[in-house]
């Protein structure tokens, strides 16, 4: 039995009888908010509080693109990564370092769909149209780097326009109710354990085993919340693509955003448009608008962890996490916005696909080449020069 | 293109605009057939949930036939 029908077999309907999903949904949200709160103590602690000294070595952003692109492609989860940083931000981790991290999180979870469209290989019209269908969303993905990161180096954009955001929300206090701690008060119980297991380690390897506990839970949470609602919510989510279909690119990038919203996974969103491309029920075109949904969709993962952390540090997790919305929401407006940029992810993605279907090496150098190979070699000019 | 030659330019203009009808209607027909079978596959969202996940063993079955091609180029 698959989990899906494992997790529907519980509920029957009516939405009373999905209240043990949703019940574990909120249990999962609360273990998420949790595990990122642990892990910024953890980070805390484990780098003595000299985390920009300690990280200085990805104060390169090329180094923080390739951590953020490796991490993400390994993990398979853009919204376990970007919940980590918000998680290590609040340790200490500079804002400014922990930026290219997130960009890179936007490529390495491309990897997914990626892989999703190796599957149809064995059919050489279907594979090219679902391998273009996946690195549609590689090409957007690079774009938005070549353009936004050189910009963030130059000028430092998205840090000031996120930092002023936060300002905003935030200032000095988190943003909990009527000025108490309540998400400190919400959280204590289970971070209080983990700390207090973690603490039979001595010193720094202590607060390392929170930051592997918290990184732990976080990927647990999210894939139990992406199981959950996908159970839950694909009634909404066939409703939004049904209202979706032939309507303009606009609505295409709203019903991504939403149905990633829903399922929590832009991974999961961005596959799912692979077989239904490969299948030629969706063009290329038609799929393109809702991929960059997915990438505005995901962000509120982020949003959700930046909720857990609390004192001083409250408004540099939520400035990481509008960093990673804004990102996404410029590089939609930009290269989607711009006649003259929004064609070339398509023309990328056509190009390599029609390659790869005469000559699979060119698939597999792309995979290789562009997850790790090139990643690990920038990794290793930086280390050497 | 000798009957055409025959008709007279409002015969023309008159057979353009039929054509041009024609292939209006037949552009929205195979739109409405295209979008038909979306709302099939969305109607199957669950199914193509269940599928949107990496299958390791095909992603294994890629990398074999990628390694079958350059033995293949090779000889």
């Amino acid at each position: 039995m698959s989990h899906t029908e494992t997790l529907d077999k519980i509920s029957a309907p009516g939405s009373s009888s999905r209240l043990p999903q949703w019940l574990a949904v909120v249990t999962m949200i609360y273990v998420l908010i949790s595990a990122v709160s642990l892990i910024g103590t953890g980070f805390k602690a484990a780098t003595g509080g000299q985390a920009q000294e300690l990280f200085s070595f990805a104060s390169n952003p090329y180094v923080g693109l390739v951590i953020g692109i490796v991490a993400t492609a390994l993990i398979q989860s853009s919204s376990t990564v970007s919940s980590l940083i918000v998680g290590m931000v609040a340790g200490g981790l500079p804002v400014a370092i922990a930026i290219p991290m997130i960009m890179g999180s936007n490529v390495g979870t491309t990897l997914t769909n990626t892989l999703v469209s190796l599957g149809h290989v064995r059919n050489k019209e279907e594979f090219r149209r679902a391998f273009a269908a996946a690195t549609v969303h590689d090409f957007f993905n690079l774009i938005a780097i070549v353009i936004f990161l050189p910009l963030e180096i130059m000028f430092g954009l998205l840090e000031r326009i996120s930092a002023a955001v936060a300002g905003l929300l935030v200032g000095d206090a988190n943003y909990s109710m009527s000025g108490l701690n309540f998400m400190k008060i919400l959280t204590k119980p289970l971070v209080g354990t983990l700390e207090g297991v973690s603490s039979l380690l001595p010193g720094m390897l202590a607060g390392l085993a929170m930051v592997v506990i918290g990184l732990a839970l976080i990927f647990l949470a999210i894939t139990w919340i992406g199981k959950l609602l996908k159970v839950l919510m694909v009634g909404k989510a066939k409703a939004v693509m049904h209202s979706a279909i032939g309507k303009g690119p606009a609505t295409g990038i709203f019903s991504g955003t939403l149905v990633t919203i829903f399922v929590q996974s832009s991974s999961t969103t961005t596959s799912l448009m692979v077989p239904l491309a490969g299948a030629g029920t969706f063009s290329l075109r038609q799929i393109y608008p809702f991929m960059l949904g997915a990438n505005i969709g995901t962000t509120v993962t982020a949003l959700l962890a930046a909720t857990a952390v609390t004192g001083a540090v409250a408004a540099h997790a939520l400035e990481i996490a509008i960093v990673h919305v804004l990102f996404n929401v410029f590089a939609v407006a930009l290269i989607f916005g711009l006649p003259f940029l929004r064609n070339l992810p398509i023309l990328g993605a056509e190009w390599l696909a029609g390659l790869a279907s005469e000559r699979k090496i060119y698939a597999a150098v792309w995979v290789l080449g562009v997850f790790i190979v090139v990643p690990l070699l920038l990794i290793a000019i930086t280390v050497l020069f | 293109m000798n009957d055409l030659s025959r008709l007279s330019k409002e015969d023309l203009k008159r057979v353009l605009d039929e054509t041009e009808g024609h292939i209006g209607e037949i552009r929205a027909e195979l739109e409405r057939r295209e979008q038909s079978d979306q709302h099939e596959a969305v109607d199957s969202l669950e199914l193509h949930l269940e599928q949107a996940q990496v299958n390791w063993t095909e992603v294994k079955a890629f990398f074999q036939q990628v390694l079958a091609e350059l033995r293949g180029k090779s000889k």
